[in-house]
């Protein structure tokens, strides 16, 4: 009688400890009695990674984050539990994808070639560290203003000069001509480079615009937040285009005076090679113009659908 | 040698003892007789120290049972049967169990040692085959005399009875008495009786202390009783005479309902 | 002046006996021996016979929220995963350990106020006491170790009998099946949150346990004291559950 009691009571514990145990496994997505194998993998940052976090291979859960650690060095490792059929072949790595702002983060494996042989249980996988879609956003419309508004404010005073030495017949246009050249070469090359990572961050802008869309309703707060930074991009992407306008502008004045201009334009129209030079950057800037008056309206109208909620 | 001096205490601003001291030396029988509700119940919880005065002190073979550690006052309390009003047994165990209960908790004896105590234990009570009963299957008296047992199965050296007698048939009520008697002479111990049961008194004190309006009013030997002539003794004694018949009766109806 | 100053600090008095009686059932556990018998007969009595009430109270919240949830929660711009994402972690933070809680605050707080003040009115303790045992020790301890033990026991089965209730009544009613459920569950899982249920499954058993210690040991004044404890030991139990859940979610959350 007695022992049966303590044996109930002994029984009861144990059947908790045991739900309890296989309750987390079930929750976090591990598989309850089929085994699981561990591969460990390092980050220069967790960036809203925790335990718990699924992983994916094409979109497909593979497994679980199992926890997330500062090593001694600063990296962060991070130990991920692999459902034991799922081969991961030498050569893979991996990336966090999602957006921590909304606390959806997980790990992306991206399978290495499948003739490999498959990284043994307790193996490394290689952790590729991508910056969070927003954050490359962000830092990249920052750095890319700054680029066009140094080059611009560069072509402002050179062109300034230019205007004053044209103005005075009889000076020597030579170096002017030199450094407009050089200003042109190296506006057309950043326009040129630029429109890539414009091209880039519309890109981003609309992957964040679909995570948004998947993962909306779950935190408005969040979505407001992201809206407002969004808004604040575009308003400095609008910001740079203007100063771009009153560059063209001065641009076209110049082109103008030295059309009409007297003895010096003959040497000036004598250079081709600037005349082309200029054509191009005009075009380029063009081009960019119009990219950028564009692609506002692209991701508004993936905002639109966040609006909803 | 249990010595109370000067012992004061209150309730709720009501005096319930006034400077009271008393002796009781080694091997005497003292019995605290007043009416209900005088605070005799109060003064022996001080013996074993279930109470602290708020002035006084209480000295068991010495020691002051509120100045020495929990500990200490424990072991010291291991020396006192304390058989109170009700009974008190542990509703959640048999009567075997409620006997064995100390003898369990207090000596490392054998299980079968501690079957032979008991059943003595219950003989001694002339209760010898209610082991098995739970104590709501007893009646008032019968839990009185199990209780009793359990009081005396370590063998004190103090017994303090709280009202043994009350509530019994006269019959069993002599029983408990001779049992008493037997006790303080075959085993020396020193015993206080708290009743307002005046056979009792005369049966087996050897000397008697009389609380009155939160004071001992009145102390003496047995003998003395009947010639004194204090006041509110021979009230009490007069009118505890013409009780005891009611008594008798009321013990009846709950012995047998 | 006296009056209202005895008012103000009467809660300290209180605090503090309650403190001390704690202490004191802690402190000289001389023998095990003599209490582990006790503690086990308290294990059975508070942990295992509150099984099936337990059980009952958990399915019927589990499955009651899961159709509150879906009646709230229809939205074409939602999945049905998010029922699932509702229900299991409001199982698992709030309503496993609140509704255990209060359960118990009527059925072990009461029964354990209504032992002691029985005890208590009827000199048991007193006996207890007078034979030389430390009655708060011998009472009191096994209790608490019993309800600190056996409470997260009761939150675990808690939250599987209340989860398993939700996704029942999610097939049943035709709300959402099983998978998706699941799947909701398991999107918005946090390892932390169990951990942090049981923790405070772990509170409210000392709670619990140790108030209606409280109440029961100091009962006064006979059968009506101990009826008076009794209704006490089960309201101050759950006001103390409630004062204690904010408190560990301020704290801990």
């Amino acid at each position: 009688m007695k022992h049966s009691k303590e044996l109930i009571v002994g029984l009861s514990l144990a059947a908790a400890v045991v739900v309890f145990a296989l309750g987390i496994r079930f929750l976090q997505d591990v598989p309850l009695f089929r085994s699981t194998y561990v591969l460990y993998t390092h980050f220069e940052s967790a960036g809203g990674l925790s335990g718990g976090s699924p992983i994916r291979i094409n979109g497909v859960d593979v497994g679980a984050v199992e926890n997330v650690r500062l090593d001694t060095d600063n990296r962060v490792r991070v130990r991920l539990h692999l459902d034991d059929n799922v081969h991961i072949p030498e050569g893979s790595h991996a990336e966090i994808g999602g957006i921590a702002a909304l606390g959806s983060n997980y790990v992306v494996v991206f399978p290495g070639p499948p003739g490999n042989p498959a990284i043994p249980g307790d193996g490394y996988i290689e952790g590729v560290s991508s910056p969070d879609a927003f954050e490359a956003v962000t830092e990249r419309s920052v750095r890319l203003t700054e680029n066009v508004e140094e080059a611009l404010a560069n072509a402002n005073v050179l062109l300034e000069d230019t205007g004053l030495l044209i103005g005075e017949t009889g000076a020597d246009i030579r170096p002017t001509l030199r450094a407009l050249r050089e200003v042109t070469d190296a506006l057309a090359q950043t326009l040129r480079e630029e429109q890539e990572s414009v091209k880039e961050i519309i890109s981003n802008v609309e992957i964040v615009s679909e995570d948004l869309a998947r993962i909306s309703g779950t935190s408005a707060d969040t979505l407001a937040q992201t809206l407002h930074r969004l808004d604040q991009i575009t308003v400095h992407i609008e910001g740079s285009l203007k100063t771009l306008e009153d560059a063209t502008q001065n641009l076209d004045e110049i082109l103008e005076k030295i059309n009409n201009g007297e003895g010096t334009i003959a040497r000036l129209l004598n250079d081709p090679t600037l005349y082309i030079q200029m054509g191009s950057t005009l075009g380029a800037v063009d081009a960019l113009l119009q990219d950028l008056q564009d692609n506002p309206r692209k991701y508004l109208r993936h905002m639109d659908i966040v609006d909803v909620f | 040698m249990i010595l109370l001096e000067h012992i004061t205490k209150q309730f709720n601003n009501t005096i319930v003892l006034r400077d009271v001291s008393l002796d009781i030396p080694e091997g005497e029988t003292l019995a605290v007789i007043g009416r209900s509700g005088s605070g005799k119940s109060v003064l022996i919880k001080h013996a074993v120290g279930l109470l602290t005065p708020d002035e006084g002190r209480v000295l068991v073979d010495g020691a002051n049972i509120h100045e020495v550690s929990y500990k200490e006052l424990r072991r010291i309390r291991r020396k006192f049967g304390v058989l109170f009003q009700g009974g008190a047994l542990f509703d959640s165990m048999s009567a075997f169990e409620n006997v064995a209960f100390p003898l369990r908790t207090f000596t490392g004896k054998s299980d079968e040692a501690i079957r032979s105590r008991v059943e003595t234990c219950l003989d001694m009570v002339q209760l010898p085959d209610i082991g098995k009963k739970m104590p709501s299957e007893l009646s008032g008296g019968m839990q009185k005399r199990v209780a009793l047992a359990r009081a005396i199965a370590l063998e004190p050296k103090y017994i303090i009875y709280d009202e043994p007698t009350s509530g019994l048939d006269p019959a069993t009520s002599n029983h408990i008495d001779e049992l008493i008697l037997s006790l303080n002479e075959k085993l020396r111990v020193t015993s206080i009786v708290i009743t307002h049961d005046m056979h009792s008194v005369l049966a087996i004190a050897d000397r008697v202390a009389f609380i009155h309006e939160a004071r001992i009013a009145w102390t003496g030997t047995v003998d003395d009783i009947h010639r004194t002539d204090h006041e509110s003794l021979l009230d009490f004694v007069r009118a505890n005479e013409y009780v005891i018949g009611e008594q008798t009766s009321a013990s009846e109806v709950s012995l047998h309902p | 002046m006296t009056y209202s100053l005895t008012w103000f600090l009467r809660p300290f008095t209180i605090l503090g006996r309650y403190s001390l009686l704690i202490f004191h059932a802690f402190v000289s556990l001389d023998d095990f021996r003599t209490y582990r018998k006790n503690t086990f007969n308290q294990m059975m009595r508070i942990g295992v016979e509150s099984i099936p009430i337990v059980a009952l109270a958990a399915a019927f919240s589990g499955a009651v929220t899961t159709v509150q949830v879906s009646y709230q929660l229809v939205s074409v711009f939602l999945p049905a995963t998010v029922i699932g994402s509702v229900v299991a972690p409001s199982m698992i933070l709030e309503l496993g350990p609140v509704v255990t809680g209060f359960i118990l605050a009527g059925r072990v707080g009461a029964r354990i106020a209504a032992e002691l003040g029985t005890m208590r009115v009827t000199e048991q303790i007193d006996a207890l006491e007078a034979m030389g045992l430390n009655s708060t020790s011998y009472l009191i301890a096994p209790r608490i170790l019993a309800g600190i033990i056996m409470f997260p026991m009761l939150y675990v089965a808690a939250c599987a009998i209340g989860i398993g209730g939700g996704i029942a009544v999610a097939n049943l009613g035709g709300y959402l099946t099983t998978q998706e459920f699941v799947q909701g569950a398991q999107d918005f899982f946090r390892p932390f949150d169990p951990y942090f249920g049981l923790s405070k499954a772990f509170v409210f058993g000392f709670i619990i346990t140790s108030v209606s210690c409280y109440m029961g040991y100091f009962t006064a004044g006979g059968a009506e004291g101990v009826g008076k404890s009794t209704t006490q030991a089960a309201v101050m139990s759950c006001v103390f559950i409630l004062i204690a859940d904010l408190v560990l979610a301020v704290t801990l959350l």
